[in-house]
Parts: structure tokens; C-alpha cells; sequence
């Protein structure tokens, strides 16, 4: 006679119990839930802070001026030597000629009469040639400023605009730490409840699998219906924590860029999947690890 | 067939609970195995399910060698035994025939033959009538008799019961002892009791094992005859 394990003994088993522990298994969802959404929402953070240094990236750039004395030769020289760095994207020169229309435009019309001496007179001009550098990586500006520092020849100064780089970096890491610290904690927390809520259903089904062992149930028969029982957990959580942050983020996000029209979001087409996928991933490993955590001592023939 | 040879067991380093036991009995036998309380008789049905592991010696039964069983393989060796217990181990939240239904279940016979199955195994223990009743509404005989039909739904080689009649008034241990050893002749199976109801396993004439202080100290068929007192 072949023997057939019906899948709706353990899916009928696993329902019954996860709505007999009613209780356990609705804090075992909620703390889920929580992990899930506060992991999730630093995780969109600061995945937006990142979106948005990268913008930054664009505005930020270095300016290097050469010596007043500094030949066209020379700054042309200057600028080949800049382009060989790696974390150079690109180099302008502005010549002094130009800078100083520029500078005189900036004061308007009526102070454009101290300028003029300077614009018809070149050699009065005070202000050096500069050439503009954009760069690859905010990162790697440290090694960029020591090469135009010491390796560039002809270098009067160099002006590097780094702190509001720095600040958003600053910040972004600490919001990594507390994203760390929370998580690991509600996991820990959760991974409890779960592995409590399973225990507690041990308990309250001791006898069963008592005569089931003696009748020779094998182990996977008895813990299959717990693992369904914490995968309806994982599931319902993973549904309603993906519902709320990809709802909560849409709305936020809307307005937040009706706002402040400066700041830059990650369109939430680009990460609802994710989100999904992501609290699947968490909660049904979670889940499954914390039931065999748990059977496991029950589990000896 | 089972077979214990030189088979010693302590649950403690040195203690032994079980020493240096033979003993065989074979297939269709029916034997009751007797002694004081706490002379080792539990310890005995517990090795012959694989619940404890042999300290020293061999274990045969049938094809299975206990002493050297891998632990997957003990859910498949305990589906050639039925239990019948002291306390009965019935689920109060099923019926009867869920009761006895639940053993094939847990080892996947298919429905059609659970259908036809436990009706016939419930008559065999004339509880066809209580088919439908559950734990709570039964006597204490009949919670034994629904165990027995449990134990014996999955057609095992053998059937042990650790003192069936524990927890049963006299005239119902009778009925119980009487529905084992039909079961022994109409099935053939191997049965093995634990008691200490002398009168009852005199009533028998069946083959005695007598264990005291966890060696056998008398093994012989009719009773208890005359041997010494317990
Ligand atoms: N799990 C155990 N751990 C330690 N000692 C045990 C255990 N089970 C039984 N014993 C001891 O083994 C002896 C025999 O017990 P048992 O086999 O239950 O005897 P019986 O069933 O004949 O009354 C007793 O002294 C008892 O205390
Ligand atoms: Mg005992």
C-alpha cells in the first residue's frame, strides 16, 4: 500500500493551532511587524540620503587657483597634470580675464566703475586663473586635495567645499548605527516571540505528539504543521508591514517634494518590490528558524 | 522475535537498572512479564520501543538492531509495535474514531483505508456503538479499549502494554486481559504484558517473566504457579 502524507492534515493542523494561540501569535505578527517597518523605514532613509549626496555629488566641486605670476603655458600645464588623477572627472580653466567679468557682474551696474581698470588693464588684474575640477567620488576627496597640494606645480590655493559632503555623510552614519542597534534588537525580540508562541503550542500539544512519536510519526510529520503555523505569521506580518511602509512612503515622499522642492526622493515604483521582498525574506527566515530553534528539543526519537 | 542478550541498562553511571538480561520471545507469544515496582519492568518496555538506549548488550527485534538503530530510522521500527498505556493517552478534543483514525493518519495511510479500517478495529474491541463519543464519555475499560484498538490499527508484529490495568477495577482488568489474549490468538501477534496482578496473570496460564531487582529471576510457562510470592 503506498502511504501518502495529506497536505491538508498539516495545513489544517498548523490554521487550527495559530488561531487556538490567538493571542501569541497576534504579538508575534505586531513585533514582527514593528521590526520589519522600522528596519525598513532607516533602510529607505537612508537609501534617500544616498540618492541625494549623489545629487550634492553634482554642485560640489573644487577650485584650484594658480599663481598670480602663472603663465597660460603653465596653467595649461597645470590642468594636464590635474586630469591625470583618478578622481578627476573633469577640468576647466577659467581665465583670470573671465573671472573677473564675472566678479564684476556679480556687483552690478553701479560699482562696474571699480572694476574697469582691472578689465582694460591685464596686468592690474588681481585675480589668478582657476581652474575648476569636478570629481568621481566625495569619498576620495581627501587624496584628491593632497595631490593638487604637493603634486601639482603652480598651485596659489586650493578651495575645497567638503562640509555639507561631510555633514549628510555624518549624519547617514549615525542613522546606520541606530538602524543597526534597533534592528538587531527587535530580531532578537522577535525571534523570542516566535520561538514562545511555538513552545507554548508544544505545551499545549505534548500529548499528541507523545503518541505520535510512539506510533512512529518521523520528525518532519510532527513539525510540519509549526511550520505552517509560523509561516501564516510570517505571511500575514510580511502582507501588512509591506502594505503600510509602501503606503506610508508614498504619502510621505509626495510630501516631502511638495515641500521642499529641493530634495530629491526615490520614487516608490522603484522600491516597492524590494520592500516586499526584503520583509518576506526576514520574516519567513525568522519564522522557520525560530520553529526548528524550538522543536528541536522536542525532536529526539 | 525478540532477543536481549547480555543486555544491561543504568540511567546512571553504575546503577544499573536492567543487568546482564536474556531473554527471547518469540513471534505469536504471549508473555507476561511481572515483578515489584521499581524492579525494571518500565525500564524494559521502554528499550523495547527504542525510548532508551541499551547501556551494554544486543536488542534484536525482527529485522531492527536497537543497540545500533540511527534515530530516523526509530519512527519506522515503532510502526511495528502498538502501545497500550497505563494513563491510556487519549486526545480529549477527538472522538473515538478520530482517536484510532489519528495512528493511520500520522503515518499516511490513505483515506479509503482508514474508512474501512476503524470501523472494523473499533468492533474488534465492541465499541462500534461509541464510535462517535469522545474520551470524556467513556469508562475507564472502554478509554482501554480504544487505546487497544489504536495500538493494534496499524497492524504492528507486537503489542506491549505497561500495566494496562493500572488504572481499571478488577472485573474490568479481567475484560481487558481477556481482549488481549484474543487478540493474541485471533491475530497471532506477539503481545507482551507488564503487570503485578497476580491473580489475574494466574487466571492466564501463560508464559511468566519474573524480574526482580532488574535480573530475571524466573521465566516459565502456567503462572505463577507456586513460585515464590511477589
Ligand atoms: N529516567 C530515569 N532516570 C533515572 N532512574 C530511573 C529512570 N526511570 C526509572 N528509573 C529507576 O529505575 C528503576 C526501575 O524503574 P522502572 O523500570 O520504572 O520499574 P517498574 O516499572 O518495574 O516499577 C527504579 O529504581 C527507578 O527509580
Ligand atoms: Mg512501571
Amino acid at each position: 500500500m503506498r502511504r501518502r502524507y495529506s497536505a491538508s492534515y498539516f495545513l489544517s493542523t498548523g490554521v487550527k493551532s495559530f488561531f487556538r494561540n490567538g493571542f501569541m501569535s497576534l504579538a508575534a505578527i505586531v513585533i514582527l511587524i514593528s521590526a520589519m517597518l522600522i528596519c525598513g523605514s532607516f533602510i529607505l532613509v537612508i537609501m534617500n540620503i544616498d540618492y541625494n549626496i549623489e545629487q550634492i555629488d553634482d554642485f560640489n566641486e573644487v577650485v584650484v587657483f594658480a599663481d598670480l605670476s602663472a603663465t597660460d603655458e603653465q596653467v595649461a600645464a597645470m590642468q594636464e597634470k590635474i586630469l591625470q588623477h583618478p578622481n578627476v572627472a573633469s577640468c576647466t580653466i577659467i581665465p583670470k580675464e573671465v573671472s573677473i567679468k564675472e566678479e564684476s557682474e556679480r556687483y552690478g551696474e553701479e560699482h562696474a566703475h571699480l572694476f574697469e581698470r582691472y578689465i582694460e588693464n591685464e596686468n592690474e588684474n588681481p585675480l589668478p586663473d582657476t581652474l575648476r575640477i569636478e570629481y568621481k567620488d566625495v569619498n576620495q576627496l581627501d587624496t584628491l586635495e593632497n595631490y593638487l597640494n604637493t603634486e601639482v606645480e603652480g598651485v596659489y590655493k586650493v578651495n575645497i567645499r567638503k562640509d555639507i559632503a561631510d555633514n549628510i555623510n555624518q549624519v547617514k552614519h549615525v542613522i546606520m548605527i541606530i538602524c543597526i542597534v534597533l534592528t538587531g534588537l527587535l530580531l532578537v525580540v522577535s525571534l523570542f516571540i516566535i520561538g514562545n508562541t511555538i513552545k507554548i503550542t508544544l505545551k499545549s500539544r505534548e500529548k499528541e505528539i507523545t503518541i505520535m512519536r510512539y506510533i512512529g510519526a518521523t520528525n518532519t510529520f510532527i513539525t510540519l504543521p509549526f511550520v505552517v503555523e509560523s509561516a501564516i505569521v510570517a505571511l500575514i506580518s510580511t502582507l501588512i508591514a509591506a502594505f503600510i511602509q509602501i503606503y506610508s512612503y508614498r504619502y510621505i515622499t509626495e510630501k516631502i517634494v511638495a515641500q521642499y522642492g529641493i530634495v530629491e526622493t526615490i520614487s516608490v515604483n522603484q522600491v516597492w518590490l524590494y520592500i516586499i521582498a526584503g520583509f518576506a525574506l526576514v520574516s519567513f527566515v525568522l519564522c522557520v528558524f525560530g520553529t526548528i530553534v524550538s522543536t528541536r528539543r522536542y525532536m529526539k526519537a | 522475535m525478540i532477543e536481549f542478550k547480555n543486555a544491561s541498562k543504568s540511567y546512571k553511571k553504575n546503577n544499573y537498572v536492567l543487568k546482564n538480561l536474556n531473554l527471547t520471545i518469540n513471534d505469536g507469544e504471549f508473555v507476561f512479564i511481572v515483578g515489584h515496582s521499581g524492579a525494571g519492568k518500565t525500564t524494559l518496555t521502554k528499550l523495547l520501543l527504542r525510548e532508551e538506549k541499551l547501556t551494554s548488550g544486543t536488542l534484536h527485534i525482527d529485522k531492527y538492531k536497537l543497540e545500533r538503530l540511527r534515530n530516523f530510522r526509530v519512527p519506522y521500527f515503532r510502526r511495528q509495535i502498538g502501545v497500550v498505556f497505563q494513563d491510556f493517552k487519549l486526545l480529549d478534543n477527538k472522538t473515538v474514531y478520530e482517536n484510532v483514525a489519528f495512528a493511520l493518519q500520522i503515518v499516511g495511510v490513505p483515506k479509503k483505508y482508514i474508512k474501512e479500517r476503524v470501523p472494523y478495529f473499533l468492533s474488534l474491541v465492541e465499541l462500534a456503538d461509541k464510535a462517535n463519543s469522545f474520551p470524556s464519555q467513556l469508562s475507564g475499560g472502554e478509554k482501554q479499549r480504544v487505546c487497544l484498538a489504536r495500538a493494534l490499527i496499524n497492524k504492528p508484529n507486537i503489542i506491549i502494554a505497561d500495566e494496562p490495568t493500572g488504572n481499571l477495577d478488577p472485573s474490568l482488568s479481567y475484560d481487558i486481559m481477556n481482549l488481549l489474549v484474543r487478540i493474541n490468538q485471533i491475530t497471532g501477534r506477539t503481545v507482551i504484558v507488564v503487570t503485578h496482578e497476580k491473580e489475574l496473570v494466574n487466571h492466564f496460564n501463560k508464559r511468566v517473566v519474573m524480574i526482580e531487582n532488574g535480573e530475571i529471576v524466573a521465566d516459565k510457562s502456567g503462572g505463577y504457579g507456586n513460585a515464590q510470592e511477589i
